[in-house]
C-alpha cells in the first residue's frame, strides 16, 4: 500500500516525543501565517469595535479554560496548567488595554488591534536569549490567531481535518493544534520549527504521540499521502522509506513494546540479578510524593526523604510536632519490613531560605546543609526529636548531608545522643538503635571516608554533588554541560574509595543521586560494590529490569574492566560500559 | 513610586527555579499578587513591571538565577512580600522545575 516513486531520503531533527511509526504524511500547513483582515473603523464605531474585542476574549477564555480541563482529564494537571496561562494572559489587564488603545488610537478593527499587539509581544520573546522564555513566542501567536478565529466567527475547531491516520507535518504546531486532532487519527507530528521545550512537543509527550521538530522546509518537500518514517526516539525522518526501513522500524518497535510489558510483570517482584543476588530498588521522595506512587513501581522502601521541602513549603521552619507528625505519616505507610532514610535539612545552595538576607557570594561552597544546622543547633535539636520520636512507628535511619569534615560528625553524633537522652527523661519512646548515616557529597569525605565510616552506620553516595564538587562544575549551567560527567575517573575513584572504607567497617553503601537512576551506572556501581539504589520512583521499573537480565559476576567484571580504563576519558568509560550493557540486554531504550 | 513612599517596601531575591519567569511560574506570581491590596512590582536591572501582570512579568526575561527586586506599596505590602518571597523560594512548588 506504500506509495512508491518517490525517493527516499533521510532527515534529523530533535527528538521532541518518544515512540516509532510509518504512515502517510498530511502536510498540515505549510511556511506563513495566515493573513489579517485590517480596516479602518470611524470615531463612533470604536465602542462597538471594543465590545466585539471584549467578547472575542470571553468568548477564547471559555474555550481555553474547558480544553484545559478536557486535557486534565485526559493527560494531566500539569499539562493543562499551559492553558491555565494561557486563560491567564488573556485576563491580563495589561493586555486587554493594550488592545482596547490599538482600536481607539490607530481606529482599526478589533482583529487587526489583536494581531498588531500579538506581534509586538511575539517580537520582545524572539528576540530574547533563553531558548525556553524565546519558545513563548509560539504561546503568543496562538493566542492572538484563536482569539482573530473567533472575531472572525470561524471558531474553535482545525478547519480540514484527514480523513484516516496520518503523519502531521507543519511548519509548525501550536499547542491547541496539538491536541485539537482527533487521537485516533494521529500517528506523529513532524514540524519545521520548534524545540525540545516548546509546548506542542511538551504535549505530544504527554499525549505519547511520537514527534520529530526543527526538521527545515520538511513542510515544503512532503507532499501529501507520501509515506513518512518517524523515529520520535532518535530525532530521524525518513520520507519515502523502502521496505528494508520499514521492517527495521517494525523491529524496534516490537522490542520495545516486549520490553515495556516485562517491566510491567516485574513490578511485585524484588530487584535481583538474574542469579538471585539482592539489588534493593528504593525511592527519592520528599513531602508531596504520594506513596500510592511508590507502591505503583514497586518501590521497596525510601532511601532518601527530603526534609527541607516541608520547611520550603511553609516558607518557615516546621515545628517538632508537625516533623512528627509528616516522618510518621511515611513511615507508617511503609511495609513492616520496608525502611526509610531521613536527610536532616539540606538547606542552602540553590534552597535558599527567603528569611536569610546574607547573600553569600558562592552559596553552593556556602553556610548550607549540616553547617547550617550546626550553626542552628535549635533547629537541628527540634528536628532530630522529631525523627527519633517517629523512629518508634517503623524502621527508620538518619542520614546527614554535606559532611565534609570528621568534626561535623562526631557533634552532629553527640547532639543527637544529647535529644535520645531528653527524650529518655521525658519518658518519650524511640528506637535506641537508630542508625546514622553520612551522606558522601563531597570529595573530602571520600578521601576521609575511613575515619567517617568508624563513627556512623552507613554511607550514601550523593553523586549530583559529588560530581559537581569534584569537577567543579555547576550542573544548571548549559554551557559548561558537558564537563558535567558521571562516569569521570576522578569521580569513581572517589565512590571505588568510599565503598572500600565503608565495607572494611561493615557499613551498608547506597547511591542516592541520579547515577542511580541510570542503568548503565547503577550495573558499574553494583559491580563496584554498591548495595542499594535510590532513585525517582519512575526510574525503579527500568533499573529493576536491566539488574534482572545481568548476573553478578556480568557487574563485577564490568567494574573490573572499568577499573582498568581510569587513564581514559569519561566518554570513553561511559561508552563501554554502555555497549557491554547493550549486550546483556538487548532492547533496552536506553 | 518614587524613593520618597513613606510605605514602600523592597525584597531582594533570585530567581531559582529551572525554566526563569516563563507562562506557568508567571501566572502563578500574578494571580498571588492580585490576591493584595498593595501595589506590586517586580525589578530587573532597572526595568520595572507591574507584578500583576502576567504578561508583564513574562517580558522581563527573567530566567533562573536571575536577581529580582520585589516591591510593594500600600495596604498589605508586606503579607504580599513574605507570600511571593515564598513562592519564588519553593520554584513556585512546580515539581519539574526543582
Amino acid at each position: 500500500m506504500i506509495k512508491t516513486g518517490g525517493e527516499m531520503r533521510e532527515f534529523t531533527g530533535l527528538p521532541a516525543s518518544h515512540g516509532q511509526v510509518v504512515g502517510p504524511a498530511y502536510v498540515f500547513r505549510k511556511k506563513g501565517r495566515e493573513q489579517v483582515l485590517n480596516y479602518s473603523i470611524s470615531v463612533d464605531q470604536v465602542a462597538p469595535e471594543i465590545r466585539r474585542l471584549n467578547d472575542a476574549f470571553s468568548l477564547t477564555r471559555n474555550q481555553i479554560h474547558s480544553l484545559a480541563t478536557e486535557l486534565s482529564r485526559r493527560v494531566g494537571s500539569a499539562e493543562a496548567s499551559i492553558f491555565e496561562g494561557h486563560v491567564m494572559i488573556l485576563e491580563d489587564p495589561v493586555v486587554v488595554d493594550k488592545c482596547q488603545n490599538e482600536i481607539k488610537t490607530e481606529l482599526c478593527n478589533a482583529e487587526w488591534a489583536v494581531h498588531q499587539v500579538a506581534s509586538a509581544y511575539a517580537a520582545v520573546f524572539e528576540n530574547m536569549e533563553d531558548e525556553y522564555l524565546r519558545e513563548r513566542a509560539n504561546d503568543i501567536y496562538d493566542i492572538g490567531s484563536r482569539l482573530i478565529r473567533n472575531l472572525q466567527g470561524k471558531g474553535d475547531s482545525i478547519s480540514v481535518l484527514p480523513s484516516k491516520p496520518c503523519v502531521i507535518v507543519a511548519d509548525e504546531i501550536s499547542p491547541s493544534e496539538t491536541i485539537a486532532f482527533p487521537r485516533h487519527l494521529i500517528l506523529g507530528f513532524v514540524t519545521n520549527r520548534g524545540s525540545m521545550t516548546s509546548h506542542a512537543s511538551l504535549l505530544s509527550r504527554a499525549l505519547g504521540i511520537p514527534a520529530v521538530v526543527g526538521i527545515e522546509n520538511l513542510s515544503e518537500i512532503a507532499s501529501n499521502g507520501e509515506y513518512l518514517l518517524v523515529d520520535g526516539t532518535n530525532g530521524r525522518v525518513v520520507l519515502n522509506p523502502d521496505q528494508a526501513a520499514i521492517d527495521e522500524l517494525n523491529k524496534a518497535v516490537k522490542i520495545s513494546r516486549s520490553f515495556n510489558e516485562s517491566l510491567e510483570e516485574l513490578k511485585g517482584c524484588p530487584g535481583q540479578t538474574k542469579d538471585g543476588y539482592r539489588v534493593p530498588l528504593i525511592a527519592n521522595i520528599d513531602s508531596s510524593t504520594a506513596m500510592t506512587e511508590l507502591y505503583a513501581v514497586g518501590a521497596e522502601g525510601v532511601g532518601l526523604y527530603r526534609t527541607e521541602y516541608i520547611w520550603l513549603r511553609l516558607n518557615r521552619e516546621p515545628s517538632e510536632e508537625e516533623q512528627v507528625e509528616a516522618y510518621t505519616r511515611v513511615v507508617r505507610a511503609l511495609a513492616a519490613d520496608q525502611e526509610i532514610t531521613i536527610r536532616v535539612f539540606d538547606l542552602g545552595g540553590d534552597k535558599i531560605l527567603s528569611d536569610d538576607c546574607n547573600m553569600e557570594a558562592n552559596p553552593f561552597l556556602g553556610n548550607r546543609s549540616i553547617r547550617y544546622l550546626l550553626r542552628n543547633p535549635d533547629v537541628f535539636r527540634s528536628q532530630l526529636r522529631a525523627v527519633l520520636r517517629a523512629s518508634a512507628h517503623g524502621r527508620l535511619q538518619i542520614l546527614y548531608p554535606m559532611i565534609s569534615v570528621l568534626e561535623e560528625l562526631l557533634e552532629a553524633n553527640k547532639i543527637l545522643a544529647e535529644c535520645m537522652d531528653e527524650l529518655r527523661r521525658e519518658g518519650i519512646r524511640f528506637d535506641e538503635n537508630v542508625k546514622r548515616g553520612v551522606m558522601i557529597e563531597v570529595p573530602s569525605a571520600a578521601l576521609i571516608a575511613e575515619s567517617l565510616a568508624e563513627e556512623c552506620d552507613f554511607f550514601s553516595l550523593g553523586t549530583n554533588d559529588l560530581i559537581q564538587y569534584t569537577l567543579a562544575v555547576d550542573r544548571l549551567n548549559e554551557t559548561i554541560a558537558r564537563l558535567y560527567q558521571p562516569a569521570h575517573p576522578s569521580v569513581l575513584r572517589l565512590i571505588d574509595m568510599t565503598i572500600k572504607a565503608g565495607h572494611d567497617n561493615n557499613n551498608k553503601i547506597s547511591v542516592c543521586g541520579e547515577m542511580a537512576s541510570d542503568p548503565v551506572m547503577a550495573v558499574l556501581m553494583f559491580g563496584m560494590g554498591v548495595d542499594e539504589f535510590s532513585m525517582n520512583p519512575n526510574s525503579i521499573p527500568i533499573v529493576k529490569k536491566v539488574f534482572s537480565c545481568i548476573s553478578r559476576d556480568d557487574a563485577l567484571k564490568l567494574a573490573a574492566d572499568v577499573r582498568n580504563m581510569y587513564s581514559k576519558m569519561a566518554g570513553e568509560i561511559y561508552q563501554y560500559c554502555k555497549d557491554k550493557l547493550f549486550e546483556l540486554v538487548p532492547g533496552v531504550p536506553f | 513610586m518614587g524613593d520618597a513612599d513613606a510605605d514602600r517596601e523592597n525584597r531582594e531575591v533570585v530567581l531559582m527555579n529551572k525554566y526563569g519567569m516563563h507562562v506557568r511560574p508567571a501566572g502563578l506570581f500574578a494571580k498571588a499578587a492580585s490576591r493584595f491590596k498593595a501595589d506590586i512590582y517586580v525589578e530587573k536591572n532597572g526595568v520595572v513591571v507591574s507584578g500583576k501582570s502576567i504578561m508583564a512579568l513574562m517580558t522581563l526575561e527573567a530566567v533562573c538565577g536571575t536577581p529580582l527586586i520585589l516591591s510593594a506599596i500600600g495596604e498589605q505590602g508586606t503579607e504580599a512580600l513574605d507570600e511571593l518571597e515564598g513562592l519564588i523560594a519553593r520554584k513556585f512548588d512546580i515539581p519539574d522545575e526543582q
